[in-house]
């Protein structure tokens, strides 16, 4: 069975309750359209708005006169409990003057109404109880006496009663007797409450007057914490503790009492309509458990006695003397009250007794208390509490406060109406149904049979109760009973009517759950309420359900990769390319440098045999060269012309590993300016140059009679490379100031005219390094003036050098071996280039050979390679 | 046969020779200790003239027996050259590079200086001297020759220098390339590129060879010696 949330307390109910089990507040349904119910203007309550004050003053014209009457003499009895305060409270008890306290104090506002009510006198009361009002006021005289020798507190009304009349106002337009039961479930939570379902069956009560108790938490911790004190009151005469309680009992009870004693009971009772001389004798009932014998008329001891004898001594004889000391009035009623004991609103007490009782009621009443109590109850509302109590201790497994109630039940079984006794027998909390499925009091009396008037058919029972009312009902109840008869069926009662009827402040107390519906509600302008969120509450937002979407099914798309045979073609190759990548590889065999070095050592023997042969043979089988090479010839003329004794600066800035193809061109150009006389000034930026010049000097000088520091003259390292020359070609006689020797070298005969470096007649620079010849030249561009430069060069260093040479800025050039044999050939001088020529060019032979020959292989290899892709593709 | 110093040396000589062409059969001891020798010999020769051509003469002589002005001027290049040798020291690395910068700065100054007006300069003009047709009549040149050489020598020169740009545009088909004429140009230029490392290559040739030639004529003229 599903279950319902209570949106007041949160707990679960069956989804078949209308009203919530614990705290009876209504229930969410389906048939309710819209929690957002409207205010009494007709504007909806929204959560955070403020309870407005509402005068409940506007209910009172609905109240009947009689029900007025009796708030009014109420609040007299109060103001003159006022003024006796200190009598009171040593009178009364403690606990019932607390009681009294804490009921003035926790007045509701919706009794405020009260006060504006006590100066409306305007009603007009009906003629069968302006007639009981006429009797009334005739016997107060004669009562007065005696109301003044009654202790203060009998003066006040019973808590009770206060009880009562404050849920008069709120029941507005209910009989007496059912106002007497909803004030016992509004004030007696310690004993049960009746169900706001059992009140609203009944149809007099067109607003849930228990929801708005339940949903101010304040009245229930109050009433929790402090018991009302009119259930107190109820047993007060049980304990015998003084005849106080039967002080409790309202002025107009009084009077109406003292009218039926004053013999006037056979015409009250002709007045009086049948419903109300049922309830009549019911109201009776706590008027006589808390009021004594001897301040009460004499009708109403006597129907006040009938409980006592009935809870104390069941005897016949009790009922005998009861029956002799009533009067007649009062004797066909209790007549029709054994007829008709229990109301319509019954019916089902045993069902909502047993949900009752399972509610946090239960808790706080003993089964004691309940059992004490129900002796001063009357028998057959004993005997349903009960029955009650017994269902509430059957639904929640504990049994605690069964075997009292059991007891009680039995003790009372032979007190109860015929009626009654009729029922099945109540085990548990729970009537046996019968083979129909119903219970037997609710099935179709036999003929003959007399049942009350609430069990027959729904049908007769309207039928029934439509002619008494239409007969003897007043003119305020016909009102409300038509009203009833143009109300619509029970669940829409509840949707409409109760939000109606309650006041502002009550529906504006309701939790923010309870005002956005459930579901989201369009509104008139195609708004929706959001339910959930930040923004719940709030209309015209965009809902986050299927609506707003696309309507039609979204199209299905396969989760299946689509792709083309090409696609796939390509995934494969790309597949087989990275497992190619990943694969590992034989590495081949390392034959090829085997065949290298073989090669290598073929190349080394031919190469070592081309050039021994001539060397060894010193054959001259190679012309020299014939072509006309001008930067030789150039630089051959320039040494032509030096002066004599001229100055020629040769630098020496090269390494010892290329120091042969140097000095063998550099030796036919040192060899020619020995012969001209020149002095020559040994340089070099290199560390290992001076010691190579010495060298190249040492194999010249005696065959041309050169002396150090006489002809030539040794200045020996220039650090700092291009640093360095720049500042030798600034001021050479500040950076090289000494000789190798360390004597000073600008002093010697070769130096002793230079203080420059354009004094210099001549300068040769030998280099295997392109850089360092590039260098000397852009350093000492501006330094030389008019002193020629000639560069002996490597033939590496040919190509870079020679743009200089061509530009003018080298004035004479020679390169190489074969630059030196040139330069040989115009000197008409042999030197070593001339032995080496066979030499050079069969090696020039053979490594031209060897490239062509390692071209054509390679090509043969390339070509090979590719038929054999070719053929395993 | 006399044994002399230079029979010692040119058996030193001769066998150091050998040991360097031990490499044609591969990496072997005996090369590397020609090398070795080769290496350590150079530094201590370098060291020594190190010393004796360049800091006794020019550093340390003159702040022992030079003039004050003098030694305070040598301040400087002894600090820089003592900054010099503390670089090794891990802590003080960044203290030795001040000398380091110093000599790079001076050094790049130097060589841009130079490169520009011993370089850049002269080579333009020189490009295009041919061209100029009075002065080749003048030097009595001819001409044409002159003009045909400065052409090519033009070309050479341009085509190189297009061949070493890199600049292309993004066509519409997302690939980036050259123009037609720039890279027909840089083909020619790379034509060029080769022919000079073609002579450069057999200008190392010939190095090598005649250094191979010198050293079997030395060994034959050791061997004939004996």
């Amino acid at each position: 069975m599903a279950e319902i949330l209570c949106p007041a307390c949160g707990k679960p109910n069956p989804d078949d309750r209308s009203t919530c089990q614990f705290c009876e507040a209504p229930l969410p349904t389906e048939e309710t359209p819209s929690r957002e119910s409207p205010s009494a203007d007709g504007k909806p309550i929204h959560p955070g708005d403020a309870p407005v004050r509402i005068d409940t003053s506007e209910l009172e014209p609905v109240l009947p006169q009689w029900l007025r009457e009796a708030r009014q003499q109420a609040r007299a009895a109060a103001e003159e409990k006022e003024e006796q305060p200190s009598e009171e409270a040593t009178e009364t008890p403690s606990q019932e003057t607390g009681g009294e306290e804490n009921k003035e104090e926790e007045i509701p506002d919706w009794l405020a109404g009260l006060d504006a009510q006590r100066e409306e006198e305007d009603e007009e009361l009906p003629d069968w109880l302006a007639s009981v009002q006429a009797d009334i006021a005739s016997a107060e005289d004669e009562e007065s006496s005696t109301e003044k020798e009654e202790p203060p507190a009998q003066e006040a009304p019973p808590p009770s009663i206060e009880g009562l009349e404050l849920q008069e106002i709120e029941t507005g337009e209910l009989p007496d007797w059912l106002s007497d039961l909803q004030s016992e479930q509004a004030e007696g939570d310690e004993i049960f409450q009746f169900p706001t379902a059992m009140t609203a069956e009944t149809g007099e009560t067109a607003f849930p007057a228990p929801s708005s108790f339940e949903e101010s938490p304040s009245a229930e911790e109050s009433g929790a914490e402090e018991p009302l004190s009119w259930p107190e009151g109820l047993a007060a005469p049980e304990e015998g503790a003084s005849p106080e309680g039967a002080e409790g009992l309202p002025d107009w009870l009084e009077t109406e009492g003292a009218s039926s004693t004053a013999a006037e009971g056979e015409s009250v009772e002709e007045e009086i309509p049948a419903w109300l001389r049922l309830s009549s004798e019911e109201e009776m009932q706590p008027a006589v458990e808390t009021g004594g014998e001897e301040e009460l008329p004499g009708w109403l001891a006597d129907a006040g006695a009938q409980p006592e004898a009935t809870s104390e001594t069941p005897s016949p004889s009790a009922d005998e003397e009861k029956g002799d000391a009533l009067p007649d009035w009062l004797t066909v009623e209790e007549v029709s009250a054994e007829e008709h004991p229990k109301p319509p609103l019954l019916e089902e007490e045993g069902e909502t007794l047993s949900e009752q009782a399972a509610g946090p009621v239960e808790a706080a009443v003993s089964a004691e208390e309940v059992s004490e109590r129900d002796e001063t109850l009357p028998d057959w509302l004993s005997d349903l509490r009960e029955a009650g109590f017994a269902a509430a201790g059957e639904a929640e497994e504990k049994k605690e406060t069964a075997p009292a109630a059991d007891e009680s039940a039995a003790e009372s079984a032979g007190e109860a109406p015929e009626w009654l006794e009729t029922l099945p027998a109540v085990e548990g909390g729970r009537i046996e149904p019968t083979e129909t499925g119903t219970p037997p009091f609710m099935e179709q009396p036999s003929e003959g049979e007399s049942v009350p008037a609430f069990v027959m058919d729904e049908g007769e029972l309207d039928e029934e109760m439509e002619e008494i009312f239409a007969v003897e009902m007043p003119d305020w109840l016909s009102a409300l009973s038509a009203e009833k008869e143009e109300e619509p069926p029970e669940g829409e009662e509840e949707g409409e009517l109760s939000p109606a009827e309650l006041p502002d402040w009550v529906q504006a107390m309701r939790p923010v759950e309870a005002v956005v519906p459930e579901e989201p509600v369009e509104g008139e302008a195609g708004t929706v309420v959001a339910e959930t969120g930040p923004l719940a509450g709030l209309t015209g937002v965009l809902p986050a359900r299927p609506g707003f979407g696309p309507l039609s099914k979204p199209r299905p798309h396969a989760l299946k990769l689509q792709v083309t045979r090409g696609q796939q073609a390509s995934a494969s190759l790309l597949d087989d390319m990275l497992q190619g990548e990943t694969a590992p590889r034989s590495v081949a065999a390392p034959s090829r440098p085997r065949s290298r070095r073989l090669l290598r050592w073929v190349l080394t023997a031919l190469l070592f045999l081309v050039l021994a042969v001539p060397v060894a043979g010193e054959t001259t089988l190679t012309p020299l060269p014939a072509l006309r090479m001008a930067e030789i010839e150039a630089a051959n003329g320039i040494i032509n012309r030096l002066p004599p004794e001229a100055s020629a600066l040769v630098v020496f800035d090269y390494d010892p590993a290329l120091s042969a193809e140097v000095e063998t061109a550099a030796a036919p150009v040192i060899d020619h300016l020995m012969v001209h006389g020149a002095r020559i000034v040994l340089l070099s930026t290199s560390p290992l140059g001076s010691h190579l010049a010495e060298r190249v000097l040492s194999t010249l000088r005696d065959e041309h009679g050169y002396r150090r520091g006489e002809e030539y003259v040794n200045l020996g390292y220039l650090a700092g490379e291009t640093s360095g020359i720049l500042g030798f070609a600034a001021d050479p006689v500040e950076v090289l100031p000494a000789t190798t020797e360390g004597t000073p070298a600008w002093d010697t005969p070769p130096l002793r005219t230079v203080r420059a470096l354009s004094d210099f007649d001549l300068i040769i620079l030998l280099t295997d390094d392109a850089g360092t010849a590039r260098a000397w030249i852009e350093q000492t561009a501006s330094y030389r003036g008019e002193t020629p430069l000639v560069t002996v060069i490597s033939a590496q260093a040919e190509p870079m050098v020679r743009p200089y040479y061509e530009a003018g800025q080298v004035q004479g050039m020679v390169t190489g071996l074969y630059g030196g044999a040139y330069y040989e050939r115009l000197n008409g001088l042999p030197g070593a280039s001339r032995r080496y020529m066979d030499a050079f060019s069969l090696g020039t032979l053979v490594a031209a050979i060897a490239l062509g020959l390692g071209g054509a292989w390679s090509l043969l290899l390339s070509r090979a390679s590719r038929h054999e892709e070719s053929d395993e593709e | 046969m006399v044994f002399s110093l230079d029979l010692l040396t040119g058996a030193l000589s001769f066998l150091l020779t050998l040991l360097v062409l031990s490499y044609l059969i591969g990496d072997n001891p005996l090369f590397r200790i020609a090398t070795y020798v080769f290496v350590g010999v150079s530094a201590g020769y370098v060291a020594a003239v190190a010393w004796h051509y360049v800091l006794w003469p020019g550093l340390f002589l003159p702040l022992l027996t030079g003039a004050p002005q003098g030694r305070l001027l040598l301040l400087p290049p002894l600090i820089l050259a003592l900054l010099l040798l503390i670089r090794p020291i891990p802590s003080l690395t960044k203290v030795g590079g001040l000398s380091l910068a110093f000599l790079a700065g001076v050094a790049a100054a130097v060589a841009v200086g130079g490169a520009v007006m011993g370089t850049i300069f002269p080579q333009t003009r020189a490009v295009l001297t041919p061209f100029d047709v009075r002065s080749a009549l003048a030097a009595g040149a001819d001409p044409l020759e002159r003009l045909l050489e400065g052409g090519i020598a033009l070309i050479g020169v341009v085509s190189t220098l297009v061949y070493f740009h890199f600049t292309a545009q993004r066509r519409l088909e997302g690939n980036v390339r050259r123009s037609g004429i720039n890279r027909a140009v840089a083909w020619l230029g790379r034509l060029f590129i080769a022919v000079t490392f073609g002579a450069l290559f057999a200008g190392v040739y010939a190095a090598a060879l005649t250094a191979l030639i010198e050293r079997i004529s030395f060994l034959w003229t050791f061997l004939q010696s004996f």
